[in-house]
């Protein structure tokens, strides 16, 4: 189905559609939006060449999706690579060499999105904060 | 878009049989959702009862105005004495216990007549809607994991008796998702309705249409969410709830057979609806980046003119000396004069 209607059906209409009063942006929670934002562009349904990147359920590795062509049939449409989480330029490469085939809609947004989440995923080392002696 | 690809049809343990059904061409149709939305909108005001306040509200007082001349409005006062009420106004709008504005009456116009033609447009368009899987995840069902959409299965599905089977059919088809979806979104109504008798608000789960009456229904009518319709009995308010297009159907597969008969392709007229052709899109390809990038639109298309504009750098002629002598050519002669002075 042509994307131009699609997005014309669903731009105003959604359940992943957020806004808030005050708030002129509008944003989009589906899979496949990497900015998370409401356009057409970005929009995460209606694109046929999309990528999505998350984080894992252990929340230690990047999991890249891609859609596939097989757009009618949900269960096979998705192709996901996980990318670890400690080696994070390793990862940035990866994500680079994924995006490079959809420089219309990814390209820069999916490895910005890769560096966020790679730096949500750096563990902390916690210092301990000795109280100042009276 | 009005290629009609073959459509799996699964058994009820979700594996692909070897029956391959074309699709039909009702979902081929053009998705309208102003429509829809106008018509559901329509036909939703037809299960409506009358209410009304009762004719003598507010009148039954033998109130008669006291006319001019004793200080105070002339609104109708209640007759008698020995009680607050009497000397009271009553009778209008704004007195206590009075009539309200307008009372309402039984004779509101509570239902509306739709075109037959249009209702049948609507009722194609929300099939269509519901095959194209971007607009049935944009409505809120889940369908990661669903095999194929429009998803038809086998016709034992009809033959299900008891609810049992049916939860199994839902789990292994990957569809439970979303009746989970509507087992969490149970609530409270907001406002007075919790008290008539409408107590809870839940999300809609998945549509099961099927081609020949049986027991289908009531192996499934205690699913919550689930809804179960004859395909020659199709309603709008189910199959697109709210207006909104993209309710997740699940077809049997007599059914799905039985759509070409209801509701006709380009080629052969509907069997069953007297005088209806499916109706036909405004433009046959919408697809914006397909028309721009097609040969025809590229050969008649002159080359996009660029214009390299380099912006024009303002330089201060007080600290760049050939700019001054440019504006004003008798600085060369003060310059060399001053020159001078400082040698001697």
């Amino acid at each position: 189905m042509s994307s131009d209607i699609a997005w014309q059906i669903i731009r105003n209409n959604s359940s992943f559609l957020k806004t808030r009063k005050n708030v002129p942006k509008k944003f989009s929670t589906e899979k496949f939006n990497l900015m998370s934002v409401n356009s057409q562009r970005f929009n995460g349904l209606i694109n046929d060449k999309a990528i999505d990147i998350q984080i894992t359920g252990d929340g230690k590795s990047l999991k890249i999706s891609t859609k596939s062509k097989q757009v009618q049939k949900p269960a096979s449409s998705v192709h996901t690579t996980t990318v670890r989480g400690n080696n994070p330029r390793a990862a940035l490469r990866k994500v680079a060499r994924i995006a490079k085939g959809y420089k219309s809609v990814a390209g820069q947004p999916a490895q910005r999105r890769a560096s966020q989440l790679l730096r949500s995923l750096k563990t902390h080392k916690s210092t301990k904060k000795t109280g100042k002696a009276e | 878009m009005t290629a009609r690809p073959l459509v799996t049809v699964y058994n009820e343990k979700n594996e692909a049989t070897a029956s391959q059904i074309k699709l039909p061409a009702v979902f081929r149709a053009p998705i309208r959702p102003d429509l829809v939305s106008f018509i559901h909108d329509q036909i939703s005001k037809n299960k409506r009862q009358a209410r009304a306040v009762s004719t003598e509200a507010g009148k039954q007082s033998s109130a008669e105005s006291w006319g001019t001349g004793r200080a105070v409005a002339r609104i109708p006062r209640v007759r008698g004495g020995g009680t607050h009420r009497s000397g009271q106004a009553a009778c209008g709008n704004m007195c206590r216990g009075g009539h309200m504005f307008a009372p309402l009456k039984v004779w509101r116009r509570w239902h509306r007549r739709v075109n037959v033609a249009q209702k049948r447009y609507a009722i194609t368009s929300a099939i269509a809607a519901s095959g194209v899987p971007s607009l049935v995840q944009a409505r809120g069902h889940v369908v990661d994991n669903v095999a194929e959409i429009p998803f038809v299965v086998s016709d034992k599905v009809e033959g299900f008796r008891k609810t049992k089977e049916a939860v199994s059919f839902l789990r292994r088809s990957h569809l439970w998702a979303d009746v989970e979806k509507v087992y969490n979104s149970k609530r409270y109504r907001a406002g007075v309705g919790k008290m008539r008798n409408r107590r809870y608000k839940q999300k809609l789960g998945p549509l099961i249409i099927y081609g020949q009456d049986s027991a289908i229904a009531r192996a499934f009518r205690n699913i919550p969410g689930v809804d179960v319709l004859n395909v020659e009995r199709l309603n709008l308010l189910k199959v697109a709830p709210g207006g909104h297009l993209g309710r997740l159907i699940i077809w049997t597969e007599s059914a799905f057979k039985k759509l070409d008969a209801i509701y006709g392709t380009p080629s052969t007229p509907s069997e069953l609806k007297k005088g209806f052709v499916l109706p036909t899109a405004k433009m046959a390809n919408p697809d914006f980046s397909r028309i721009i990038r097609s040969e025809e639109v590229v050969n008649a298309v002159r080359r996009a003119r660029k214009v390299k504009s380099t912006p024009k750098v303002h330089h201060n002629p007080l600290k760049k000396f050939k700019l001054m002598a440019a504006l004003n050519p008798y600085a060369t002669v003060l310059r060399d004069a001053a020159h001078k002075k400082q040698k001697v």
